[in-house]
């Protein structure tokens, strides 16, 4: 929900949040279908598949490193930011739509 | 909620607590409004043709008065005139109540209890709904307008208040389209009104936002839920004393295995003013918390997933109220703070079958539109 490209003005996550399409066992169930299918032990592979991903794909550290959370914040300092982040933005909205100053 | 009534100063409560009586239409704007401020008009005007049923003021009180020093306009229908039916001369009543306000910029507030339209003035009377509705369309997202209902209200009286921004229903009034006498002629259905439009019908369907037991319980909802908005639209919502920094860290709430569910208004007490939530809707759509507080003093409205219910999954109705919340809130300039902690949209038939993609879709066009400032967290899944 309002994810930084659908709009958010900033994007903080828990260090320990996961940020995926879907839940990274569900996920290797459809990349890897046919591997975990053939493997002696679907469930054992499916696991050991998932947690790869998971490391690679779903961390907030991932999604922080890639730019798409702004910061890792601690639950502990989470007021602290947001009381930040409304004061720093408490300005946003429609204003100076005269055009830029060309200089003439 | 009564925590609501107890914080309104004792003198303002007590006249009407000492004489145990019918709570009249002028009472209702008294209490509502500041002691003294409340200015009447259109008191003595009457029905234009002769009718059975003539009253000075046709039945409503429409009024200027102040709330905690700020201006509102302000109207309440009496159901103990002709049950608060709405005639011609009652019709430009409000109209006229609604204008003042659009010209001055301020609130409007409306105590509704009306049987909607009234017979003895026929098509003038369904003429008169027809004013109100495009008034109130026309003062929409420009100053916040809100409704208490406070008896039976049928047909147009149940569609005018679900024009404005936020509806109280007090316990024992109701609001459907046609009430129980012509569901049972036409549909041969048998049910009461309480059972066909209550406050716990539409608390559950997203029709009112807050349920009072009384009607100075709905004064103390109104009072609060305008603490929070601006007069009008392009202005700032008062500012909050300041509060000190809360005591709980928000982990302390949240189970670190994400499919162990928790009370997400934990994690939103522990971070705003005072630990204090004005819940919104909050029988709709229990996936989905929407909320106003305050941060540093600044109102802010807060939309999280509630793992608590359905482990916060999203779904059409969880959608529709979250995305009705953020348009309101940007309506108002208040900034919004979203907590994140979901596994996604539901899956299944009855959800592709209740048109979820049409209902998300409203929730991702609510979240991309808004000039306020938005800040989301990420607690444990997005």
């Amino acid at each position: 929900m309002n994810s930084k490209d659908l709009g958010a003005d900033l994007a903080f996550a828990w260090p320990d949040a996961q940020i995926g399409i879907m839940g990274a066992k569900q996920a290797v169930g459809v990349v890897h279908r046919r591997a975990i299918a053939a493997a002696d032990d679907p469930g054992a592979e499916q696991d050991r598949l998932a947690a790869e991903y998971e490391a690679e794909h779903v961390s907030a550290a991932v999604a922080a490193r890639e730019g798409f959370v702004d910061e890792l914040v601690e639950p502990r300092d989470m007021r602290r930011r947001l009381a930040g982040a409304l004061a720093a933005l408490s300005g946003a909205g429609d204003y100076g739509n005269a055009g830029g100053n060309i200089p003439l | 909620m009564s925590a609501l009534a107890d914080r309104m100063p004792a003198e303002r409560i007590s006249p009407l607590l000492k004489e145990p009586r019918e709570v009249t239409a002028r009472d209702r704007l008294e209490l509502l409004c500041d002691p003294g401020s409340l200015h009447v008009i259109r008191s003595t005007v009457l029905p234009r043709r002769e009718s059975k049923r003539m009253r000075e003021g046709d039945g409503v009180v429409g009024a200027a008065g102040t709330i905690s020093g700020r201006p509102v306009y302000c109207y309440a229908q009496d159901q103990s005139f002709a049950g608060g039916s709405l005639g011609e001369a009652h019709a430009d009543t409000i109209v006229r109540v609604m204008q003042l306000a659009g010209r001055a910029g301020v609130p409007v507030i409306g105590f509704v209890a009306s049987g909607g339209a009234r017979m003895d003035d026929g098509i003038a009377a369904l003429a008169g709904y027809g004013r109100i509705f495009r008034e109130s369309v026309k003062l929409s997202g420009r100053v916040p307008q809100i409704s208490v209902i406070t008896g039976v209200s049928a047909g147009g009286g149940a569609y005018s208040p679900a024009l404005t921004d936020f509806v109280v229903m007090t316990e024992g009034s109701a609001m459907f389209l046609t009430g129980p006498g012509v569901v049972r002629e036409v549909t041969g259905e048998d049910v009461d009104a309480e059972a066909l439009g209550g406050p716990k019908v539409h608390a559950k369907n997203g029709v009112c936002q807050f349920v009072a037991a009384n009607d100075h319980e709905a004064v103390g909802v109104v009072r609060e839920l305008l603490a929070h908005l601006p007069q009008r639209a392009g202005e700032t919502p008062p500012h909050g004393l300041p509060a000190p920094v809360p005591s709980h860290d928000p982990a302390e709430f949240v189970p670190e295995a994400a499919r162990k569910v928790y009370d997400v208004r934990r994690v939103i007490r522990a971070v705003v003013d005072n630990e204090e939530m004005l819940e919104v809707s909050s029988r709709w759509a229990r996936n989905m918390v929407t909320a106003f507080c305050r941060i540093d003093g600044r109102a802010v409205g807060v939309i999280a997933n509630q793992p608590w219910f359905l482990g916060g999954v999203i779904d059409a109705e969880a959608a529709q109220k979250a995305a009705k919340f953020v348009r309101i809130c940007n309506s108002f300039g208040i900034p919004l703070v979203v907590l994140v902690d979901t596994p996604g949209f539901l899956p299944g038939t009855k959800q592709e079958q209740l048109g979820v993609i049409r209902h998300g879709a409203k929730l991702l066009h609510a979240f991309a539109e808004p000039v306020v400032p938005k800040v989301t967290v990420v607690q444990r899944k997005a």
